[in-house]
């Protein structure tokens, strides 16, 4: 068995004067569950397209279990994609849609067995086969993803390709689905890309996250290590909700950092003395309490979402500052508050964005 | 009147007013009667002898109905076989333009090479011309092939309107790619993809094409004039128009072979309407 599922080696997809993906380096292993997360247009779904050969890589090597695919057709690179929009085939039923890729093959031919039995089985592993004389028109949106998965699955490929197939739903379906969807990778232990630009998604899925911004990767990880170490300025401000508050400050040497009139201690090293840094605060990570690392101010907003409560700080700063909680019951707008932070929590990053 | 409408009521109402009812009947009816008088005109004469043709004050109904008109038609004339030669030649060149169009489309649709844009361009440029002003180099390069006076001649040069080709590609254009792009991955080939995937999707706009072509065929007249000689091979325009001899016009006769020949086209439009319907109703609902 070859050491990855799939390795892109030095990948580029450039159209025209636009970068799409730039020198991608990046291997998957098998039975894993990788998520490529970014923003629109940063070239997570042109990485997709490479993989099943919708697209043509500008430079670059592609392989798939160890055997180079770039020269091959989509069909021969043994990899199955589920569409956004699902690409169901409107005028064919459920069963004639999973039954597609195997008729479009000949595999009743090759392997003298029947299709039915193949569309019944992936069916029935997704929860679907009692819709199976119905058209995709007649099917919600969820059963829809159902059927685009089990069409994926009734091939048994190497490699799964998944881009966006939550988006389209609602986010109680999409819940639900992402829990099946990750029970259905781990029966079926194969090597699953996942694109999104849901960060929820990405952290509740994936064994690994791929943070992309323009075309290159920002931050390869798992999702604790993305969540709580990092890589830089983008990836800290991309992942985690409420977004990561970030303060200018000047490194006092050691790990030492001044915000304002503020000096935060943190677990990394902030430089030499008088050295411009980006301090960063994750909102969630704030203790509503006066200890090391205490940040003053006036409650200036207040909003309860239900399980928690987001809290807007006046500090005197640039800027406002955000902190979680689970419990504002005794921080109102205009109330003095004090949030601190433990060192570990302080990220501090250079003047270019990278972590120090 | 819709402004009347509204201030009476004081309220925003798209109801019609009685007026306008009124108005918007009788311009319907107008045109309809407009549109209905020469067909009846057409068989009230084809059931009337030479006799009662001109007889004043005209008789819109005659006492007595002569059905000599058909019988002389289907006896003593080719007529039977210019329907035959119409319809033949009908189907052949609907059946080839919807095949060849419909290729042509999806490549223009969905498939990337070299020059598409130019191919496009060069097509848009051949709808432009009028037909008329092909008529004489066409004539000429027919000739030249020898195929003057065959079904060749009626077959091959209707192949060539490129006007189908865009109405298709519009269709095709609305599909979304990642059906292709689904179909490439489930390992269909692109004839499999055009066959299996892109016509059954575009099944109305194939029906309106073929009805159009049709159509454009069975009433084609300028070139068959040109390209056929032979009665026997003739189609029913010209062969109905030659009914007319140089001394005498027979309307009677005329007018029947003109109302059995709109029955065919007539029966064809009502069976296939539907598709038409669905298409004017689905890019209304479109937006």
């Amino acid at each position: 068995m070859a050491s990855a599922a799939v390795e892109y080696r030095s990948v580029s997809k450039i159209y025209g004067d636009f970068v799409a993906v730039h020198n991608l380096d990046l291997p998957i292993r098998h039975r894993e569950f990788l998520v490529l997360l970014g923003p629109s247009g940063c070239g997570k779904s042109t990485i997709l397209k490479l993989l099943a050969g919708i697209e043509d890589p500008t430079s670059g090597e592609i392989f798939v279990n160890g055997n180079l695919v770039n020269y091959l057709l989509p069909r021969d690179r043994n990899v199955a994609m589920v569409f956004q929009n699902y690409a169901l085939y409107p005028h064919m039923t459920v069963a004639e849609n999973i039954a597609y890729p195997l008729k479009a093959r000949r595999w009743a031919t090759r392997n003298r067995t029947n299709v039915g039995d193949k569309v019944l089985q992936a069916a029935k592993l997704v929860e679907i086969s009692d819709q199976l004389g119905k058209r995709p028109e007649a099917l919600s949106g969820g059963q829809r993803q159902r059927v685009a998965l089990a069409r994926a699955l009734v091939r048994d490929p190497e490699v799964f390709a998944m881009d966006e197939p939550l988006s389209n739903l609602d986010a109680q379906l999409r819940d639900s689905m992402r829990q099946q969807l990750i029970a259905l990778h781990r029966r079926v232990g194969k090597a699953t890309i996942y694109v999104t630009h849901d960060q929820h998604e990405a952290m509740t899925m994936a064994d690994r996250v791929v943070v992309l911004k323009d075309g290159i990767i920002q931050q390869v990880g798992t999702p604790f290590e993305v969540y709580n170490e990092p890589i830089n300025t983008f990836v800290a401000g991309f992942v985690g909700h409420p977004k990561m508050n970030f303060v200018p400050g000047i490194s006092l040497g050691g790990k030492s950092v001044r915000v304002g009139k503020l000096d935060l201690q943190s677990n990394c090293r902030t430089g030499p003395e008088g050295k411009p840094l980006m301090v960063g605060l994750r909102p969630t990570d704030a203790k509503f309490e006066a200890s090391l690392n205490c940040i003053r101010g006036t409650v200036a907003a207040s909003e309860f979402t239900g399980a928690d409560t987001i809290v807007t700080l006046s500090t005197g700063l640039p800027e406002d500052l955000r902190f979680r909680l689970i419990d504002a019951s005794s921080c109102h707008p205009g109330q003095a508050a004090a949030f601190s932070y433990a060192a570990e929590h302080v990220h501090i990053f250079d003047q270019n964005g990278n972590r120090t | 009147m819709w402004r009347l409408a509204r201030r009476k009521r004081n309220a925003v109402s798209l109801k019609p007013t009685l007026p306008m009812v009124t108005v918007s009947y009788g311009v319907l009816m107008f045109a309809a009667i407009i549109s209905i008088v020469p067909f009846l005109y057409i068989l009230s004469t084809s059931v009337k002898d030479t006799n009662s043709l001109f007889s004043y004050p005209p008789e819109w109904i005659p006492d007595v109905l002569y059905w000599g008109n058909y019988a002389k038609l289907l006896q003593e004339t080719s007529f039977l076989n210019w329907t035959l030669n119409t319809f033949m030649i009908g189907l052949a060149v609907t059946v080839l333009k919807l095949v060849i169009d419909a290729m042509a489309a999806y490549s223009l649709a969905k498939l990337q090479f070299a020059g598409k844009k130019t191919v496009s361009a060069v097509l848009l440029l051949a709808v432009a011309i009028p037909v008329a002003a092909l008529v004489i180099p066409l004539f000429f390069l027919v000739r030249s092939m020898g195929l003057l006076n065959t079904y060749w001649a009626l077959i091959l040069p209707a192949l060539a309107n490129p006007l189908g080709i865009f109405l298709l590609r519009s269709f095709i254009v609305s599909l979304p790619d990642d059906l292709i792009h689904s179909a490439r991955l489930d390992g269909a080939g692109e004839l499999k993809i055009f066959a299996q995937i892109i016509l059954p999707l575009i099944r109305s706009g194939l029906v309106v094409h073929a009805i159009f072509t049709f159509m454009l065929q069975y009433t084609n007249f300028l070139w068959p004039l040109v390209a056929i000689q032979s009665e026997s091979r003739q189609v029913l325009t010209v062969g109905i128009s030659s009914l007319k001899s140089n001394f005498v016009v027979d309307w009677g006769l005329i007018s029947a072979a003109s109302l059995l020949a709109t029955i065919p086209i007539t029966l064809l439009f009502i069976a296939l309407q539907r598709f038409f319907l669905a298409q004017s109703l689905s890019s209304a609902l479109k937006g």
